[in-house]
């Protein structure tokens, strides 16, 4: 009778150009805090945050990687041990987003086949600014199959939605240990179709 | 040996588990880590030594946490001192070691049941040493008595090795200190070593080993799963970072059950206790008298039966049919006001405990489990003992005894023996550490316990029962008299007698026994209770129910239960989780590093520069960091650059200095001249946390040592005035400097004719002029002369000079025999028409330069006399200059054994190629 948990962990990994505010997504999310000062991460960090999902317990484990240009090769040796990667770029900076092919190409050639890949844009709180508007963002996804959703660190928009929805995917993925499967597997396949691209 | 970490309040520390063998017995010996990994004795401390003996359990923690695969598997070790909590990885490794303790403790056993019990005389030792060491203050990692909180410590291991260290007892010389008796026996050597020292070998080895091996020491791997063939150091971090949840689930469970007031709720609930001692008949009475006697249902019931059944099939195969139908018969006779459902039955011979719930509590009873323990003949079968149900209900944990104890009157300390014994051998599994009795919020305990009347006879308890004077007989029963004394049911609460005694009646009669053996009537069946919120609101013998010599007993309760409120409930556990993870961010190893950038400006060849960085280790935990390779790289730097140290241990607030050496050597100096960048990136890993990435860069001054003979051969002036660019271009492709290099070439480099000229004109008849080092700080004025000005005196000895020379053809870009003529060279080293007709094809400055050197060698060998120099010596030396094996062929396919004589074979052939050209003339 004693209930039995199903504990998981899954590791994420934040990538995207320098600046676009991947430290301040994890900050946001692990800490529920924003911190204007801006250090370039030099390095791989992470934090850990346990959230629930289907009444399951999971640690997410989140890697923040450096993004400066000088460190690309170092971090796409990061890439394998990842089960979802979510890509960042800055709606301010059309570079960043710009280089966004770039980013997929070496998920990849890096990443695990299966990895789960989600597109952040980065700043929407700066509407003002905005360069890239949201229907590019939307467009590219569609175009690599991969969802997205535009973000603030600074105004909380959408950080805790863009991890739950990263974790629940590699959740779909990961084998039930269930002793009923035919009810996960009912309950998995009313989400998938009840699942709609996600917006801002 | 295992190698562990234990965490105390988050603190997270290893431990060195070992199992020591001392010829037949074995025992665990427990060290502290005070650095990992373990790499010398005074890495480590003594904490604890436990000998495998009878009270040494050591069992697999939770069913639960087996279920994830890649799960550290939590391992617990009970002695009468000590109760720890380990972690262990999940793998063979683990179970290996397990397997080996269990051998012990069987051992043990064996040993002695054949009468040789152990004595664990040389463990005693240990022991007092560690007490010695404690006392005096020398280990201050954490004192022994800190090391026992199992139920809030979460230990982690990570590494171990399987196999039990052999010890000789007779070697145990013992001293005073027990440091020094570490030192000692670590330093004996590997010849008969006494004491921890081959264990302490064994760890060693395989602690690197696993460091090595990344899939055996990362749990988290075979969760993600990525299947990766090669270990790099990367994944390593990737690897080895984040323990799985499952480890918190204690502390989870342990804060919560600390804020439970915060979210539970006290509601009272209706509990019927009965209990029917009924002599073996059959349920042939209706049991409604005494079951559904009161007006109000109630909520839960707990109806214990003894002497359920007399039968020898009973007794012998615990197989009775009356099972069956004294349930049916209480089933029936529950209150008809409410629908129950049986949540559990649990029988051992004749004593039967059966609990209900009303239907719609059911759902809010959890972790239910049964136990039985005999107490009856031997003290082991079931004709007397206690079963008992313990399950969860709400948030409130219950437990039920239905016991029969001991019979005859003067058996009163039997009887408390056997309570005693139910208490400490009733442990209810399946839910992380058993559960004792007494670890319930709510305890009842029912059952014919047995206890009689004392001193006064038959007739004379009769007589104060007719006058009505139950509260003077009660002044003599024996279980209100050891209760008083507390010699048994310490703690519990009976409430006032008001009823008749329940024994020992005529069957079918409420008259009192009238066999010859005019037992005096008693209580003997009775109900107790322990616990806070507890309120009896009746306690009675039912006389109506007449088949047995007992009459049944019941009592109603009134319990406080603590229900949970669902929205508060979630909330403090979100509130719980947060904080936990709060904890885990901050208690990840973090070091602060003075810089991340480091210029080495004007790098020259064989000059070395130094720069250090200064980690702080700026968090809560002991940090190790080391500086790991990139992938697909062999080495975590360049082959200029040296980091020292490479690896190191620091604790919270320390500061260690790292040494950043560049060094460009014939090795380096080759690529560098072709245009490679002084440049690299390190990884500087935290175990268990971040990495950083420390930028290394600088310019390199190029030098004529590494350049390529075609290069320098166009070279009419110092390496120093041809254009950056222009050099990259003749390094990077030496075979075509022709077409960019406008100077008419010399025959050989003109740094080769000086140098030679040199030591021509001052040296021939200097003895030993190449086995001698010149003086380090002359070479260094040599070199600059090299590069900065050719046309200078080189100062100097003549003995640096010659090394300037062996240096100079040692670091050329391809060897004077080109990579591609080496085998041929070597092929045909045993003839010289071969050997000229091989070196007439190598390219004509490469040729030059050969025919240069060994002409000056016979030169040299013309003044034999003054110089000691030998043709031999000579082409042995001069072999190993002009043959290089080209790059990544180094090293030898051969078995090691054969590994020697092969490299000398080639040093013969190399010497002998060389040998036909010094002793014979040569010229094309």
């Amino acid at each position: 009778m004693a209930k039995k948990t199903y504990d998981l962990l899954f590791k994420l990994l934040l990538i995207g150009d320098s600046g676009v505010g991947k430290t301040c997504i994890l900050f946001r999310f692990s800490d529920d805090a924003f911190n204007t000062t801006f250090i370039s991460t030099i390095g791989i960090d992470f934090k850990i945050k346990t959230v629930e999902l289907q009444g399951k317990k999971i640690k997410l484990q989140i890697w923040d990687t450096a993004g400066q240009e000088r460190f690309h090769t170092i971090t796409t040796s990061y890439y394998r041990g990842a089960m979802g990667i979510m890509l960042v770029y800055d709606i301010t900076q059309p570079k960043t987003f710009d280089n966004i092919t770039k980013w997929l190409r070496n998920i990849d050639e890096h990443a695990n086949e299966d990895v789960e890949r989600m597109l952040l844009g980065n700043k929407c709180d700066m509407e003002d600014k905005r360069m890239i508007p949201k229907e590019r963002g939307e467009s590219i996804a569609r175009e690599h199959g991969i969802k997205f959703l535009e973000t603030s660190a600074k105004s909380n928009v959408n950080v805790e939605k863009a991890f739950m929805t990263l974790a629940e995917d590699i959740l779909r993925k990961t084998p039930q240990k269930d002793s009923n499967p035919d009810s996960s597997s009912v309950s998995v396949h009313k989400e998938t179709s009840s699942r709609k691209s996600g917006c801002c | 040996c295992v190698e562990g970490i234990l965490v105390q309040d988050w603190v997270r520390s290893s431990r060195l588990l070992a199992l020591i063998d001392c010829e037949e017995d074995k025992a665990l010996f427990i060290y502290t880590c005070n650095k990992t990994p373990v790499i010398c004795a005074d890495d480590i401390t003594l904490e604890a030594a436990l000998p495998i003996k009878g009270d040494f359990i050591c069992n697999i923690e939770s069913e639960s946490s087996m279920a994830l695969p890649g799960a550290d598997v939590p391992v617990r070790i009970t002695t009468n001192e000590t109760d720890v909590l380990f972690e262990l990885p999940f793998g063979s490794k683990t179970s290996h070691f397990f397997s080996q303790i269990k051998q012990a403790i069987g051992n043990f056993l064996q040993q002695t049941s054949q009468g040789r019990p152990l004595s664990f005389q040389w463990v005693e030792r240990y022991r007092l040493c560690i007490e010695e060491s404690q006392q005096s203050g020398t280990n201050d990692l954490f004192g022994f008595d800190k090391f026992q909180p199992a139920s809030t410590a979460q230990p982690h291991t990570v590494e171990k090795t399987p196999p039990p260290a052999q010890q000789d007892p007779d070697d145990l010389a013992f001293e005073d200190n027990f440091a020094d008796l570490r030192v000692s026996q670590i330093d004996s050597g590997s010849e008969g070593p006494p004491g921890l020292s081959p264990g302490m070998r064994e760890s060693q080895g395989s602690s690197y080993g696993s460091r090595e091996s990344f899939t055996t020491s990362s749990t988290e791997e075979n969760l993600v799963d990525v299947g990766s063939g090669s270990v790099t150091g990367v994944m390593k971090t990737m690897g080895s970072a984040v323990r799985p949840v499952g480890v918190r689930d204690g502390i989870v469970k342990l804060h919560m059950s600390k804020r439970e007031s915060e979210f539970t709720v006290l509601k009272p609930f209706r509990i019927f206790i009965g209990t029917w001692n009924v002599n073996g008949k059959s349920c042939a009475e209706d049991l409604g008298p005494w079951l559904a006697c009161d007006a109000e249902p109630p909520d839960i019931y707990a109806v214990g039966f003894q002497e359920l059944d007399l039968s020898k099939e009973a007794f012998l195969f615990n197989d009775s049919p009356r099972e069956e139908e004294w349930l049916r018969g209480v089933y029936k006779a529950l209150h008809p006001r409410a629908n129950y459902k049986k949540i559990k039955l649990i029988r051992l011979v004749g004593m039967m405990l059966i609990v209900f719930a009303k239907h719609e509590l059911a759902s809010y009873i959890t972790d239910v489990a049964a136990e039985t323990v005999g107490t009856g003949i031997m003290g082991k079968m079931g004709n007397k003992g206690g079963v008992g149900v313990r399950l969860v209900f709400h948030n409130t944990t219950f437990v039920f005894i239905n016991s029969h104890l001991a019979a005859h009157v003067e058996e009163y300390e039997r009887r408390n023996q056997d309570y005693n014994d139910i208490c400490s051998r009733m442990l209810f599994k399946d839910f992380g550490s058993p559960l004792h009795i007494s670890q319930h919020d709510a305890i009842f305990w029912l059952g014919d316990l047995n206890y009689r009347i004392s001193e006064l006879s038959a007739d004379e308890v009769k007589g104060f029962i007719r006058k009505d004077m139950l509260r003077d007989v009660y002044e003599y029963d024996q279980l209100n008299r050891q209760m008083r004394i507390q010699k048994a049911f310490i703690g519990f609460t009976e409430g006032e007698i008001n009823f008749l005694p329940t024994y020992k009646y005529d069957s079918g009669t409420d008259s009192w026994d009238s066999s010859e053996k005019n037992r005096a009537p008693a209580w003997c069946d009775r109900i107790l209770y322990r616990g806070e919120s507890i309120r009896q609101l009746k306690y009675r013998g039912h006389m109506a129910l007449k088949i047995s010599d007992h009459k049944p007993v019941s009592s109603i309760f009134d319990v406080q239960v603590k229900t949970i409120d669902e929205k508060r409930y979630k909330k403090v556990y979100e509130d719980v989780i947060r904080q936990l993870d709060r904890l885990e961010n901050e208690f990840l190893p973090q070091v602060s590093l003075s810089k991340l950038e480091f210029v080495f400006s004007n790098v020259m060849y064989k000059e070395e520069q130094q720069q250090s960085l200064s980690v702080t280790n700026s968090g809560q935990v002991p940090v190790q960091f080391e500086f790991i390779n990139k992938l697909d790289e062999n080495k975590y730097c360049k082959p200029w650059l040296e980091a020292e140290p490479s690896m190191c241990f620091i604790m919270p607030g320390d500061k260690v200095e790292v040494k950043f050496i560049v060094l460009v050597d014939k090795m380096s100096a080759s690529s560098l001249n072709a245009g490679e960048k002084l440049e690299d990136i390190l990884i500087l890993h935290l175990d268990g946390g971040k990495d950083f990435f420390i930028s290394i860069s600088g310019n390199y001054i190029p030098s004529s040592f590494g350049a390529s003979i075609e290069a320098l051969v166009r070279m009419h002036g110092p390496i120093r005035e041809i254009p950056i660019e222009l050099l990259f271009q003749m390094e990077s492709d030496p075979s075509n400097s022709q077409q960019v290099e406008p100077f008419q070439a010399f025959d050989i480099p003109k740094e080769v004719w000086m140098l030679v000229d040199h030591l021509f004109r001052n040296g021939t008849k200097v003895a030993h002029l190449f086995d001698q080092g010149g003086l380090h700080k002359n070479f260094f004025v040599d070199h600059a002369c090299i590069h900065l000005n050719l046309h200078r005196f080189i100062a100097g000895s003549i003995h640096s000079v010659a090394e300037a020379l062996l240096e100079f053809i040692a670091a050329l870009r391809e060897p004077v025999i080109p990579y591609v003529y080496y085998q041929k060279c070597l092929d045909c080293s045993n003839n010289f028409v071969l050997c000229k007709q091989v070196l007439s094809q190598i390219p004509r400055s490469h040729r030059n330069v050969f025919k240069y050197l060994t002409a000056f060698a016979r030169e040299l060998l013309l003044y034999k006399e003054e110089s000691k120099l030998h043709e031999k010596t000579l082409a042995t030396l001069l072999g190993e200059l002009f043959l290089r094996p080209p790059p990544g062929k180094e090293v030898l396919q051969v078995p090691p054994n054969r590994r020697q004589a092969a490299i000398q074979q080639i040093a013969r052939k190399k010497a002998s190629f060389v040998y036909n050209f010094i002793v014979n003339e040569y010229d094309e």
